[in-house]
């Protein structure tokens, strides 16, 4: 199954949608956003809103990708997306302060 | 309309039976004039030519008068978006600023936005929207005015963005002045055109409220918000922020030279863009040298160190990494667990539910 990585997203290729997602509205501007920036609002994103279906399942995103469309991001180089379905995954590292395990913060 | 008509026959694919004709495929000299106006209109979003008093208030009042059909206000002429905010606070007390909000963004939709694009919609195409609205929107809003948003972001973001708006401006004025658009609100859109020499304005009931350009505003060669040692923009009134390579950073990092900052101090930045930032400004090679590191594992361009953090933190495993697209270090904890590069990246992809095998991406940017 393939495998993407633009900057801190994954996308892991999957077989089929798991049962009870929920279909995910597109942002005010237009854009279907994977991950955004905390603090610089950078934002994983795809604006070609016909290529794609993201859905929400407990916080996880699903992406459909009906046809092969490009996935931007202001720093990172432009993945052009497959067509298939994916989970929507985030990096995660160590605080070795706090010990704890969370999401890579950008 | 017969001017135009006449100034655009000769381009093939021109619809003569349509009402409004339309044109299907640029000429070679307007393809050579689309970068041309993206620069102009970039240059006038990042200006931080001074605009005196006394004509920033004259193109507010135009702009009152003859798009919000409202002359009757004050205006408070200030200067950086704090300040502006600080004035909603208080002039806007008691007011629904959402209502007001949206009452202004349908005046200017209705006045001269709708009105402007339904002229131009049918007549142009993603060619002029890519290369010109795009371009612009990419190099002011993305790289400078969303960084000042979020600086501010807890504050009611006004509809009427002055300088901001350059993107909306670039596309329109190139139909106007390449293509030869007559825009039957011109006068009216004109007016509303002046508001990009000003900074954010608010409009309220009794009093409009507008900002104003920067004083200082540095890029980098990829012309993102970069200052090392000092902000990276700044307004008359004081306030502003500090930047480096497109990333908000705190003060200390930016005014303090490299050289005098504790490498360890790496380790307490949570933002991985901001200890990118660090990493980049004191060099992987001095802040490796400085920190008290062994060697986990290597391969390719990863390696994984261990990183004694002193005192009750003690040591961890870090993952060193290039980041492909922009070729600067990365520094990421991973578990105590992972003894080789390979048990690192596979870490950092953990949380994938369908994470069945090791994470190897066939595209990583």
């Amino acid at each position: 199954m393939r495998q993407l990585q633009q900057g801190d997203v994954l996308l892991q290729e999957i077989k089929a949608l798991p049962e009870g997602v929920t279909p995910v509205k597109p942002r005010n501007d237009g854009r279907h956003i994977l991950a955004e920036g905390e603090e610089h609002g950078h934002a994983h994103a795809i604006k070609d809103l016909d290529s794609v279906d993201l859905y929400d399942l407990n916080g996880i995103l699903y992406l459909n990708v009906k046809s092969p469309t490009p996935l931007v991001h202001e720093e990172h180089n432009t993945i052009n997306l497959p067509v298939g379905l994916f989970e929507v995954g985030q990096v995660v590292e160590v605080d070795p302060f706090e010990q704890e395990i969370h999401r890579v913060r950008d | 309309m017969l001017k135009w008509i006449r100034l655009n026959r000769k381009y093939i694919g021109l619809e003569t039976e349509m009402k409004q004709p339309r044109i299907l495929k640029l000429t070679k000299s307007q393809e050579d004039q689309l970068p041309r106006y993206a620069d102009k209109w970039v240059n006038i979003g990042l200006s931080t030519d001074r605009v005196s008093d006394e004509e920033r208030r004259s193109i507010i009042q135009n702009f009152l008068l003859g798009v919000l059909q409202t002359p009757n206000k004050s205006i408070l002429l200030l200067e950086s978006p704090i300040s502006c905010h600080y004035a909603l606070n208080l002039f806007g007390a008691g007011l629904n600023l959402d209502q007001v909000r949206n009452q202004v963004e349908n005046q200017v939709r209705n006045q001269v936005r709708n009105q402007v694009r339904n002229q131009v919609w049918n007549q142009v195409w993603n060619q002029v929207w890519n290369q010109v609205w795009n371009q612009v929107e990419n190099q002011v809003r993305d790289q400078v005015k969303n960084q000042v948003k979020n600086q501010v972001r807890d504050f009611i973001w006004p509809y009427l963005e002055g300088q901001w708006d350059v993107f909306y401006f670039s596309f329109y004025d190139y139909c106007e002045k390449v293509l030869g658009l007559d825009y039957q609100i011109k006068e009216t859109f004109n007016l509303y055109k002046e508001t990009v020499k000003l900074g954010l304005i608010y409009p309220l009931e009794d009093i409009c409220i507008v900002g104003n350009r920067p004083t200082e505003l540095y890029l980098n060669e990829n012309r993102n918000l970069h200052k090392n040692g000092d902000m990276a923009i700044k307004w008359a009134d004081g306030w502003g922020f500090w930047a480096l390579n497109g990333v908000l950073v705190p003060k200390w990092l930016a005014e303090t030279p490299s050289e005098q900052i504790d490498c360890l101090k790496f380790a307490e930045i949570q933002n991985v863009e901001i200890r990118r930032e660090f990493i980049r400004k004191v060099g992987i090679e001095r802040l490796i040298k400085h920190l008290d590191t062994h060697l986990l594992d290597k391969q390719s361009n990863y390696e994984l160190l261990e990183i004694d953090l002193k005192g009750e933190t003690g040591k961890w495993p870090y993952l060193k990494m290039l980041n492909p697209s922009i070729g600067v270090w990365h520094l990421e904890c991973v578990d105590k667990a992972c003894k080789t590069v390979r048990e690192a990246i596979n870490f950092r992809a953990s949380r994938l539910i369908n994470f069945e095998s090791d994470w190897n991406p066939e595209a990583l940017t």
